[in-house]
């Protein structure tokens, strides 16, 4: 992945925080609400602050991975799989999460083609990392 | 001699069970058999609110419990703090903060009272301070070293934020600064790729790469 690229998307992107992580959230609340009621994963029950709370973390998480290193993801997820999955959160959750995010984020700024390549990269190797802590079959590529 | 596991079981016990008076004795009694105050920190409290944290993670702990084990600790602390006898006069001063809200704040009090036994004159900020309010509190106290702590992954790009706006300002090339917590522990090489000029595993340690940092800084003319 191109550094100096990744880097200026989670600027922008960063640049958006506010508005990002409530468009997150509302979207994320819906969703859980729809797992809990049509598919089954009814034992997550999250406020709409702990959504919030949520969304902001794992965008400041990102950012860090991101420009820092890839590592404090996989390292949140790991704790994510060994922690949270006892208390509900399944990996279901947090791919859809994954994919509300970066449908937000595509759409929150007007990206250059180089650059959308880039966030599909990053989503791409988040998606890697959740599945690899999940113990999921890794059928994406980057 | 103070049995140094007992103070542990006995003070794990205490938080576990909610029984912030029984955690104080047993500090306060432990102190008294003589047991050093760096040593309570570093034998008994860290590694008691380890295991909360293990215990918290097994479903053994509820999220209330862990919150009050950590609000206890840092009440004891706090009792404790009247215990501190500088060691000796250093001339150097450290404004000390952290990244999160209170329940982040144990690991950088106790790096802040291992500073002041050794001389130093400390300022701690508390949690989330706005950038300008830290580097105001540099230059009033012609501070010699920051201190953040940081206790989460996605906190480190805060940290990160904060030392750029600490570089850029006019205390940023005097000033030294540590960071440390666990995310930075896991991975150390990322001190310095947030700028910072160390970091340390613990609080025994900072206290000795702290002084290694500043011996360059000339200390501030008082006339």
């Amino acid at each position: 992945m191109l550094e100096d690229t990744n880097e200026f998307i989670m600027d922008r992107i960063n640049a958006l925080r506010e508005e990002l992580i409530n468009r997150v959230a509302d979207a994320y609340m819906l969703q859980l609400q729809t797992m809990a009621s049509e598919q089954g994963h009814s034992e997550l029950v999250m406020t709409y602050q702990e959504v919030v709370n949520t969304v902001q973390r794992i965008h400041d998480n990102l950012r860090a991975a991101v420009t820092l290193d890839w590592g404090l993801i996989q390292a949140d997820y790991a704790w994510a799989a060994r922690v949270l999955s006892r208390r509900g959160v399944t990996w279901e959750h947090q791919r859809v999460f994954i994919d509300i995010y970066f449908d937000e984020v595509r759409q929150i700024h007007t990206w250059s083609p180089g650059e959308y390549e880039a966030l599909e990269q990053i989503a791409q190797h988040m998606y890697r990392l959740g599945m690899e802590a999940y113990g999921q079959e890794a059928v994406l590529t980057e | 001699m103070v049995d140094t596991h007992q103070v542990y079981e006995n003070y794990l016990q205490a938080i576990c069970e909610g029984d912030r008076r029984l955690a104080l004795h047993v500090a306060r009694t432990s102190l008294a058999a003589g047991m050093d105050l760096r040593d309570l920190y570093m034998d008994v409290f860290q590694p008691a609110m380890h295991e909360v944290g293990r215990l918290w993670e097994t479903n053994q702990l509820t999220v209330a419990q862990e919150h009050l084990a950590t609000a206890m600790t840092q009440s004891v602390m706090a009792h404790l703090h009247a215990y501190i006898v500088p060691q000796n006069f250093l001339d150097r001063t450290m404004v000390a903060t952290c990244i999160g809200g209170e329940l982040h704040e144990l690991g950088i009090r106790m790096v802040a009272d291992f500073f002041e036994i050794e001389g130093w004159e400390v300022y701690y900020l508390g949690a989330n301070m706005p950038y300008d309010d830290v580097i105001g509190m540099i230059e009033d106290k012609q501070a010699d070293l920051l201190a953040i702590s940081v206790t989460l992954n996605s906190h480190v790009s805060r940290a990160q934020d904060m030392i750029q706006a600490v570089r850029a300002s006019t205390v940023g090339k005097r000033i030294k600064i540590m960071v440390g917590g666990q995310p930075i522990n896991r991975r150390p090489e990322i001190y310095h790729k947030i700028g910072a000029d160390f970091t340390a595993i613990n609080a025994r340690e900072s206290v000795q790469r702290a002084m290694e940092a500043v011996s360059a800084i000339p200390r501030m003319s008082l006339i």
